[in-house]
């Protein structure tokens, strides 16, 4: 009986194996042993790695994308972190209509993000002509199409998901903690300090490693923003890959197995932070 | 003058009146306790002794001081939840501590208290642990101690032992009353369990949707009830009409209801010679079960259409009354308590 | 309550600053002309009438629609049975799959293009540039959407425990898992349908770099034309963001729904 169950059931997975097996798990090794060629593509080296990390061009782009993710990440969680503890402490009602519009807001990115930017802060956007009306100067310095625009995009679209994603942990601090802290003397900041903020930690980190792991993949809003020009880690990959830079066909794949062991790493990170938070909170 | 007092406590959440101007007054070194089914308004009151919701109107003064307009900080009164509510993050020590730091202690003054405490509720060994590495019964245990190591002017327990197995529970109700007569802490307890109210309190306060119903020791409570529903609360009383008496035995009583405990019933398979004489009534029904409850037998009987709970200590010498046996139930008269 | 208007004014301002994006992108699809003006020159309809009446439209909005129900039904035809047999029968498997599932979610866009492109542009089988890459290449990017959602609705409705019961009362396994399991997951693959299907449509790295012009979707197509006429391109962002918040809007109702449901089975 049970050999019959075995059975069906393998007989049963087989059209996923199928799939996954082409789509998923053959292009990925083929892409690793393709990280390993060198450019002609007769024998295996390490060159392409160290090309990768040590070639200015190439460890720029990396750095670049490190930077602007970690800015982002840092500040998205920030506002996040503030954002949805208000939100906790609004009614239940609004509470579920406020996330239900952080949902659909966290829908709008990409290249209809980058567009929109543009409206509102390119060279005759609607903030740029406002304040130049209105004659403050310090916008006129801001440029969408340099770093800090782009960190400025970013961090619109990081801000959703790490509401999204904070929301949830604030409901693990429970009442009876604050009311035990405030009969022992203890003042709300003190509470947060010693207890809250310790206690959702985990959640934060991990909170901040799936942040940045979205900024470090993320192509078509910096691709829609000022296409090819910016050198981030993900443009990078796509140029190389598509033919742009002909002597060098298999760069792009070892850029994309470093690029895609970063985010397996911030994403182990998260399970491991979450995992202390079921934890502490049982 | 009373260590606690409290004065027409009001308090309303939006339409329902949840404190129905209630007054008491605690002793120095007492254990009360608050006493009542869910939303009788006892952990309400509770609550707001200790600053964590407030009274609509009404005073509360602990020591002669006025502390109703003090936050919680600031009222120096300490806190047992039924949650236990213990710092995830902090181990066993610094739980304890927490208060102590908070308020500036010297550090070497902090171990030596922490310490102190933690022999005290037998806790030794376990100050570096974690709150979720420890069983139900230690995590009370730590939450107790940290309430009390700051030696606050009254302790306030929130149904603390409800979430515990019952052997655990008992074993904590002696611990605490100990705890509690040694370091002579005015406890206000809060629970719905009479069995736990009459174990550990010195009084005990009834409450019922708002209202202080009956006060007074538990021996008192139990043995005069001053109503019907503290009769069916406190223990397992038979509540009668005198409609139901007359029915039952042709005695006639005043008119009313009527609480009698059920261990004060005696049941005879024949007839009852030699009590006759004693002033009582005697009741003829059946059996219709019987089931032993640990060192007490209950009996359901059954005259007429009223069902009669009587309870016999369960002892080899006294025989077993099998059920549809037809049996004479002798109703002392002294034992039957007028509720009104 | 002076705690609650700081509150409220928090979530105030960052609302507006979410909002502002999509309601200048709207006002310049609605706008005549709005080049050095603070405020649009003049409002009309026209382009979203120019939008769909024009023909490359509608054929990548087909497109779109078409790639993502193709790669949505392929997943829930074999996900489904395959996450039901490998939680039922195969628990040893579970890390393992889970592992497979999962590793989608932590893999960029691009990086799976390149892995894509590598396996497909040479070799025994060549699909790089068709359809079928991008089909496949959707197919595992929505894996972890789909197996969260059905894992999910398996574990509420307790899978195990309905099939035993099945059973005992003289089921066949497949005659059990039909019409006692599925019924019951609809509504859970239903909401990472709506999930999955709404990533997808949103999705531009990899089809741009699997297939780029030679199947143009929403996302292609709208790319190609944000340098003509800004007015057109917001007409085309306005679309495409009022079709994801009616999928958005189906996806909260369904879950409204099933968490009733539950509540009611939990109270009764």
């Amino acid at each position: 009986m049970k050999q019959k169950i075995r059975l069906f059931a393998i007989f049963a997975l087989l059209p996923f194996a199928v799939l996954v097996i082409a789509f998923e798990i053959l292009p990925l090794i083929r892409m690793i042993i393709d990280s390993f060629l060198n450019d002609e593509g007769n024998a295996y080296t390490l060159n392409q790695y160290i090309t990768a990390l040590s070639n200015p061009y190439y460890s720029k782009g990396m750095i670049n994308s490190l930077l602007i993710s970690i800015y982002s990440s840092l500040i998205g969680i920030s506002i996040a972190l503030v954002t949805s503890y208000s939100i906790t402490q609004m009614p239940k009602k609004v509470q579920s209509i406020i996330i239900t519009f952080s949902n659909m807001t966290s829908n709008f990115s990409g290249i209809p993000l980058a567009f929109a930017y543009i409206i509102l802060l390119g060279t005759s956007g609607l903030f740029t002509l406002l304040f130049k009306e209105l004659g403050w100067d310090i916008f006129s310095s801001f440029n969408l199409y340099s770093w800090s625009g782009l960190i400025a995009v970013y961090v619109y679209f990081q801000v959703p998901l790490g509401i999204l994603l904070l929301y949830p942990t604030y409901s693990g601090i429970q009442k009876s903690w604050r009311e035990s802290a405030s009969l022992l003397g203890a003042s709300s900041f003190q509470f947060w300090w010693h207890i809250g903020l310790p206690v959702i930690f985990p959640s934060i980190v991990g909170t901040f490693s799936i942040l940045f792991a979205n900024a470090m993949g993320a192509y078509a809003t910096a691709y829609a923003l000022v296409g090819g020009s910016y050198n981030l880690i993900t443009i990078r990959i796509a140029s190389l890959v598509g033919g742009d830079v002909i002597n060098r066909p298999h760069l792009g794949s070892t850029m994309a197995v470093i690029l895609g062991l970063m985010m397996i790493g911030a994403m182990l990170l998260n399970e491991r932070m979450m995992r202390r938070v079921r934890r502490d909170l049982k | 003058m009373s260590y606690v007092q409290i004065e027409q406590a009001f308090k309303k959440f939006s339409d329902t009146v949840v404190l129905e101007h209630v007054s008491l007054e605690v002793q120095n070194g007492e254990l009360v306790t608050l006493l009542g089914p869910s939303g009788c308004g006892k952990s309400t009151l509770l609550r707001c002794i200790a600053g964590l919701e407030t009274l609509d109107s009404g005073t509360i003064k602990v020591n002669g001081k006025e502390i109703s307009h003090l936050p919680p900080q600031q009222r120096n009164v300490g806190m047992v939840f039924q949650s236990y509510a213990l710092f995830p993050n902090m181990t066993v020590f610094n739980n304890i501590a927490f208060g102590l730091k908070i308020n500036k202690m010297d550090k070497k003054e902090i171990e030596k208290k922490v310490n102190q405490i933690i022999d005290l509720v037998h806790l030794s060994g376990k100050e570096l642990s974690y709150p979720h590495e420890l069983s139900g019964g230690q995590q009370q245990r730590v939450a107790l101690a940290r309430a009390i190591v700051s030696e606050p002017k009254i302790l306030l327990l929130d149904e603390p032992l409800s979430a515990l197995d019952a052997k655990i529970r008992k074993n904590l109700q002696v611990e605490l009353r100990h705890i509690q007569k040694k370091l002579n802490i005015t406890m206000i307890f809060v629970t719905h369990d009479q069995e736990e109210a009459m174990t550990i309190s010195d009084r005990i306060f009834v409450m019922d949707q708002g209202k202080i119903v009956q006060s007074g020791k538990p021996e008192e409570i139990y043995v005069s009830p001053n109503s019907k529903f503290v009769a069916s609360f406190i223990g397992s009383y038979n509540v009668l009409t005198h409609t139901d008496i007359n029915q039952l035995s042709d005695e006639t009583l005043q008119m009313g209801s009527y609480a009698i405990r059920p261990e004060v019933i005696e049941l005879f398979e024949d007839n009852m010679p030699s009590i006759s004489k004693r002033p009582g009534f005697g009741v003829k029904g059946s059996v219709v079960n019987m089931t032993v409850r640990g060192n007490v037998r209950r009996y359901e009987i059954k005259s007429q259409d009223v069902l009669l709970y009587v309870d016999e200590l369960n002892v080899p010498h006294k025989p077993i009354f099998p059920e549809g046996l037809h049996i004479q139930a002798w109703i002392p008269q002294q034992e039957c308590i007028f509720l009104g | 309550m002076k705690k609650r208007m700081i509150h409220f004014l928090v979530i105030l301002m960052i609302g507006l600053y979410l909002l502002l994006p999509v309601a200048a992108t709207f006002l310049y699809s609605i706008s005549k002309m709005w080049s050095n003006t603070i405020l649009p020159s003049g409002y009309t309809f026209s382009w979203y009438q120019e939008l769909f009446t024009d023909p490359r439209f509608i054929a990548a909005l087909g497109r779109s629609l078409w790639i993502c129900i193709i790669s949505l039904g392929l997943s829930i035809l074999t996900m489904v049975v395959t996450v039901f047999v490998i939680t039922l029968y195969l628990p040893k498997l579970e890390r393992f799959f889970q592992a497979i599932v999962m590793l989608p979610y932590a893999i960029p866009g691009v990086v799976a293009a390149v892995a894509l492109i590598k396996t497909y542009s040479s070799g025994p089988i060549v699909i790089s540039g068709t359809v079928w890459i991008v089909i496949g290449a959707y197919y595992i990017h929505i894996l972890p959407y789909m197996y969260q959602g059905i894992r999910n609705s398996l574990r509420t409705i307790d899978a195990k425990r309905l099939m035993e019961a099945a059973e005992v009362l003289g089921a066949s396994k497949i005659n059990a898992f039909v019409h006692v399991v599925l019924p019951n997951i609809i509504p859970g693959i239903q909401v990472s349908s709506l999930l999955s299907f709404s990533i997808l449509f949103g999705e531009f790295v990899l089809a741009n770099m699997l297939v780029g012009g030679q199947y143009e979707t929403i996302q292609i197509y709208l790319m190609s034309r944000l340098q003509e006429n800004g007015h057109f391109s917001s007409a085309i962002v306005i679309t495409y963001f009022v079709i994801i918040l009616i999928l958005s809007w189906m996806m909260l109702k369904l879950g409204t729904r099933l968490q009733n449901k539950e509540r009611k089975e939990q109270v009764s």
